[in-house]
């Protein structure tokens, strides 16, 4: 979905807008991961958890992104988002930080989420989200940051079997990104996907399948310099 | 049948219908322009795109009937997606035949633009044409169409007024002349002559002693039994997407998005005076139920650069594409080579499914040796090749799939595959994946490129239009591309990309405004002083641009275009342009004089940051100008109906430029801050 996500809801909203994950209707754990540039040594991987209750939806999500045996940059937390009226969703995340260069040192630190969307009942949701408002980092020590994005997008579902979705993402190191992407359902079984990015210009494609509660998402970011990235991400309901 | 066909036939002398066509031709110019703008660059500024607008009068003349068209015919039209056709079909198979054209109106994703546009082209129920009928009775309603056209820059160009024979100089007069001639018994039969002149060519003089530089005839014949289609002269081939044969123009981005996939048009006469995309010799289709066979020979002089003629070695290093031949190399470098061509086609067409087999083999009577450059590596080079393709079309449901491999015999490949999808009502998504391998060569490779012609270069192209309603759409694309081997002036394999986004709300009939923003990534060669090799340096572009079209009343029209440009090379340079515009057309039914004008103002600081803007010209004349620098530009294009079958046209096109005194470079330099040029166009019709 060309890394939108601001106005898209389920359990991967943990890693986007989490007030998406008042879309859920019953728990959900899922796990990702992404071979950067069909290199061995770089990937990332998550864990996510999601469970509704009365009183709004709570989550939990870890990530890390590593340099085989150099680097890795670990990221874990909590998220809590509820519904204000039938319209309104308010989401607050809270993130440990953790970086670590072998033979070099490590730090840590603490970040928080916001995020909101307005989700109108003609299939229309508007989100914003605004990840490290306090530019919190690692100090001074460690040349490292802890990025402070903005986003904003919408999102709009055709007929039950088309959404399409868009983001603007403003970087506080002043880099501004376009996002955009689609997904077609073409049976209820097996969706497809696409999607494009400006800052950095990449390109996007993928396929869901859904079997009872397992739902599989694979997918390839195109980057033009630096080649094909893959993607998987299992999730199961219950 | 034979009554039903001669009424057919007065129908169609009836000067009304004529009449109509010429009217409406301007409306074709919008069409050409939205179908081949968004790469402008690749055309000559007098590129001729009469073989299309001929092809559009022709269906205005004889309009396609809906209840017999199979959908090639449609398609031929340009602005109609496979989509679309094929929903067409399904229609008619599904509610029974046509009652009226009105009917167009009901077939999803058919908006009021298209069906307006549509309607112009098709019929209900026109009666067929030759069968059963006698030559001899039908040579009498032949329709004979002879237009002469004469036209010259008005201001002194460097070029003719040189004296010293050793060097370089345009040996004829600056006058152009061009002669069209067609003869048309029914839809079936045509005899096509062009003959031209450009300026600077001599005239029954030198290498041209036989009078005009391009002679170009055709006769062609269609739906005789088995005999779909029958050329001698010269002739067209367009298969697949167009990475092995492809001749005559070629569609590829534009804002009419669905026009990336290719809908080949098979064996056509050629009729256009673009004096290399074409083949000379005979071919025929020949139709045996869902299968068509066509065979195909050509023999052709082609110019191009001798190198050494020592011996009888005949080496060439490349070949000349413009067609002129006016100074005495070029006029040296003319009917250098012979090309030969043959080959056949095979194709297979039921229902949603085309796909066909081509195979080619192309010799010349010398050797063709690129320049000796890292570049140049993987260029064609040697005296003869083969070619082969397979190639197909498949509509399932509201899914169209296409694609094209294309194979030089024991060098290298070309793939393109791509889908249109009409997801919902409103949406529609393209995609588009190609990989040209370097080595991969055709002389009649057009296929979709970035360069160009479909070799070196692997992209992916996605896009999406949305309609929200009948008077909306919104489109954008988004294309990254690879050049994996080196380029002209790009000395390192180098990467591209390209967005383009375009809004355009229609008043029902009366007005459109349209606003559009592209943005461009190329690498470039960058000279840094003190390195020893160039390096690659990315060269950005900005466009945006809004279009505007109102109606006022039956006969005005404006039209009004602002643009904007912004160039950027890394580390050497940035700059920004801007151009205005304001035409007006006057076009009232049944009036003897129509005309439009354009009034246009720009400031654009240099070739880097040029704009293109497709201007009205007389009938199947075509101009795409530069605009660089900073002036104004004016033009007047005026028909006179001399007599229901006799029409004049005047055109007059100048560009004043400010702080110049000089324009143009080379032989084409003019002393002064003025460039202008001058039309005349006679057609007679009996």
């Amino acid at each position: 979905m060309g890394n939108t996500g601001t106005a898209l809801g389920g359990i991967h909203s943990l890693t986007a807008n989490q007030a998406g994950l008042v879309e859920m209707d019953g728990g959900g754990v899922g796990i990702f991961y992404q071979n950067h540039f069909f290199d061995a040594a770089i990937h990332s991987q998550a864990v996510m958890l999601a469970l509704p209750t009365r009183v709004g939806v709570f989550g939990a999500v870890a990530n890390r992104y590593a340099l085989a045996g150099a680097f890795s940059e670990t990221k874990a937390g909590f998220a809590y988002s509820r519904l204000f009226g039938p319209r309104i969703a308010v989401a607050m995340a809270f993130h440990y930080h953790q970086l670590r260069i072998p033979s070099y040192g490590g730090s840590t630190a603490f970040s928080a989420e916001v995020g909101m969307q307005y989700r109108s009942a003609s299939s229309l949701i508007v989100g914003v989200h605004y990840a490290n408002p306090g530019k919190l980092g690692y100090g001074a020590d460690v040349f490292s940051v802890v990025p402070s994005v903005i986003r904003a997008g919408a999102s709009y579902r055709f007929a039950d079997v088309v959404t399409v979705s868009g983001d603007i993402a403003y970087l506080l190191d002043d880099r501004l990104d376009g996002r955009m992407g689609l997904e077609y359902r073409l049976i209820p079984w097996l969706c497809f996907r696409g999607g494009l990015s400006t800052a950095p210009m990449q390109q996007y494609a993928g396929f869901g399948l859904a079997w009872e509660q397992l739902a599989t998402d694979f997918s390839m970011v195109f980057h033009p310099r630096l080649g094909m990235s893959p993607q998987v991400a299992v999730v199961y309901a219950f | 049948m034979r009554s039903k066909m001669l009424a057919g036939l007065l129908l169609a002398c009836l000067g009304t219908i004529v009449y109509e066509a010429c009217a409406q031709a301007g409306a074709d110019d919008v069409l050409i322009e939205e179908l081949v703008e968004l790469h402008a660059e690749l055309f000559a500024e007098d590129f001729d795109f009469t073989e299309f607008a001929e092809q559009l009068a022709y269906f205005r003349e004889y309009p396609i009937d809906l209840n017999r068209t199979d959908g090639q015919d449609l398609a031929s039209l340009g602005f109609l997606s496979p989509i679309l056709i094929q929903r067409l079909l399904a229609y008619r198979e599904a509610s029974g035949e046509f009652i009226s054209a009105t009917e167009l109106q009901v077939i999803e994703g058919m908006g009021p633009r298209l069906a307006e546009l549509l309607s112009q082209f098709v019929t209900v129920g026109a009666g067929r044409s030759l069968q059963g009928v006698r030559f001899a009775d039908l040579a009498a309603d032949g329709e004979h169409d002879l237009i002469l056209r004469y036209g010259r820059t008005l201001e002194r160009q460097r070029g003719y007024h040189i004296e010293d024979p050793g060097r370089s100089r345009y040996l004829g007069s600056p006058d152009r002349l061009f002669v069209r001639y067609r003869y048309r018994l029914g839809r079936d039969l045509q005899l096509a002559v062009n003959m031209k002149k450009d300026a600077g060519e001599e005239f029954f003089s030198g290498a041209q002693r036989y009078g005009f530089d391009f002679y170009s005839a055709s006769l062609s014949i269609n739906d005789q039994g088995r005999i779909r289609q029958a050329v001698v002269g010269d002739y067209a081939l367009q298969f697949g997407q167009g990475l092995a044969m492809w001749n005559g123009l070629a569609f590829g981005k534009g804002t009419m998005l669905q026009s990336i996939a290719r809908q080949s048009q098979g064996l056509r006469p050629y009729t256009s005076s673009n004096e290399f995309l074409f083949l000379r010799g005979a071919a025929t289709t020949l139709g045996f139920g869902a299968v068509a066979i066509t065979p195909f020979v050509s023999w052709r002089k082609l110019t191009g650069s001798v190198q050494t003629a020592s011996d009888s070695a005949l080496v060439v290093g490349a070949l000349g594409q413009t067609g002129l031949h006016r100074t005495p190399s070029e006029a040296a470098n003319r009917r250098a080579l012979q090309q030969s061509v043959y080959g056949i086609n095979a194709q297979y067409q039921r229902r949603g499914l085309k796909a066909g087999i081509t195979l080619f083999h192309t010799r010349f009577d010398g050797t063709i040796i690129p320049q000796p450059v890292l570049r140049n590596r993987y260029a064609f080079a040697g005296d003869a090749l083969t070619n082969a393709s397979v190639y197909y079309n498949y509509g399932l449901r509201n899914f169209h799939f296409f694609g094209e491999g294309a194979y030089q015999w024991g060098r290298g490949f070309a793939f393109v595959n791509g889908v249109l999808a009409s997801l919902t009502p409103q949406l529609s998504v393209v995609l588009l994946h190609r990989d040209y391998q370097v080595d991969y060569h055709s002389f009649f490779n057009q296929g979709m490129a970035e360069g160009s012609y479909a070799a070196n270069e692997k992209g992916f192209l996605s896009g999406l239009v949305y309609h929200p309603s009948r008077s909306m759409e919104w489109m954008l694309y988004a294309d990254l591309y690879r050049f994996p081997w080196l380029r002209y002036r790009v000395d390192a394999p180098s990467q591209g990309a390209e967005l383009t986004s375009q809004f355009a709300y229609s008043w029902y009939q009366r007005a459109r405004v349209a606003l559009r923003y592209r943005y461009r990534l190329r690498q470039e060669n960058l000279r840094l002083t003190g390195m020893p090799e160039n390096q690659i340096a990315d060269v950005v572009r900005h466009q945006a641009r809004v279009d505007g079209q109102y109606k006022l009343g039956e006969s005005w029209t404006l039209r009004n275009r602002v643009e904007w440009t912004y160039y950027q090379k890394e580390s050497v340079k940035k700059e920004q342009g801007w151009m205005a515009y304001q035409d007006v057309i006057y076009n009232r039914m049944g009036a003897r004089w129509t005309g439009n004008c354009r009034a246009a103002v720009f400031g654009v600081p240099s070739y880097d940051s040029r704009m293109y803007a497709y201007e009205n010209d007389v009938l199947y004349g075509y101009s795409f100008p530069v605009y660089q620098h900073r002036g104004m530009r004016f033009y007047a294009n005026f028909r006179y109906r001399i007599s229901r079958r006799t029409d004049l046209w005047l055109r007059y096109a100048t560009f004043i430029y400010r702080d110049l005194d000089e324009v143009g470079s080379g032989l084409d330099l003019i002393e002064g801050n003025r460039r202008s040029d001058m039309r005349a166009q006679l057609r007679v019709r009996l």
